[in-house]
């Protein structure tokens, strides 16, 4: 029996170009709480780190808006 | 509106609503002969409903009034939100050209225009919503509905034609998941829009049943 396969199709897409976004998010989320909380590093360690997360963020952000709207 | 017009007015209409045909290329359409179109009576209901502004005329060619049969098929509806809802969905490039393209429309009804003459237009609109909606809600009924009507050729075409217009349609991921969001909220309504176009199919009844 043939299905009706465009809402498979845009969802399949849809998770396809947002799932490692999102991954990427929660990974990041996890990192600067390991970082902050459960690891004992210096301050300066610190603040490098969460730049670096900070500049994945915003990586994480270009990439969700060129998948979206491009 | 089925009733206003003659066959191959009706023929010329909805083999019309993406693109516009010549009279030679709708007799091959319909009748694989390019004659049968300007036939004497053929012309008049063609003329004709190009008074009634269902037909457009443009230069040798006619193409459907989509516009009017959508705002026609949707005027019905009392439900503002469902209304607004069909006319996002309908007036959308991609929906137009995936399910209201002449080769879906030609095998919803098997390639058989005497089958089109005795049909309401409004059915080409109500048909892929339908479907959509009894896959969603119950795809025993689904398969059932598709073998009984003879659709498996029309589901088909619209999946080839889907994949083929995806890219052309929408402009990014975002109009894609606005799109599928509206069809989505129109599954969502059960039915309502087809107890509102009082519509002659007999899936009506299958819809109350789903809706129970």
């Amino acid at each position: 029996m043939t299905k009706l396969k465009i809402k498979e199709r845009i969802e399949e897409e849809e998770t396809r170009k947002l799932k490692p976004l999102f991954i990427g998010v929660i990974l990041i989320f996890i990192i600067s709480i390991l970082l902050n909380i459960v690891l004992k590093i210096s301050l300066l360690i610190k603040i490098i780190s969460g730049i670096v997360l900070l500049i994945l963020v915003i990586y994480l952000g270009i990439e969700w808006y060129r998948a979206y709207y491009k | 509106m089925g009733e206003e017009i003659g066959k191959y007015a009706k023929l010329a209409l909805l083999a019309s609503l993406v693109e516009p045909k010549s009279l030679s290329e709708l007799g091959l359409l319909w009748y694989n002969e390019n004659g049968r179109f300007y036939k004497k009576k053929a012309r008049q209901e063609i003329e004709q409903a190009v008074e009634k502004k269902l037909l457009l005329r443009d230069k040798t060619k006619y193409k459907a009034n989509t516009e009017k049969l959508i705002s026609y098929a949707c005027s019905s509806i009392k439900n503002k939100d469902v209304k607004d809802l069909l006319l996002r969905f309908w007036n959308h490039p991609f929906s137009q050209q995936t399910y209201l393209c002449c080769e879906a429309i030609k095998h919803m009804f098997n390639n058989n225009p005497e089958k089109i003459a005795g049909s309401n237009p409004v059915i080409v609109l109500n048909m892929p919503l339908i479907l959509h909606m009894l896959q969603e809600k119950d795809p025993e009924i689904y398969s059932l509905f598709v073998s009984l009507q003879d659709l498996e050729s029309y589901t088909n075409t619209i999946n080839i034609k889907s994949e083929k217009n995806m890219s052309k349609a929408f402009k990014n991921l975002k109009e894609k998941t606005d799109w599928l969001a509206t069809l989505n909220k129109i599954v969502k309504n059960n039915g309502y829009f087809l107890e509102q176009n009082n519509s002659e199919l007999k899936i009506k009844e299958i819809m109350k049943k789903i809706k129970k």
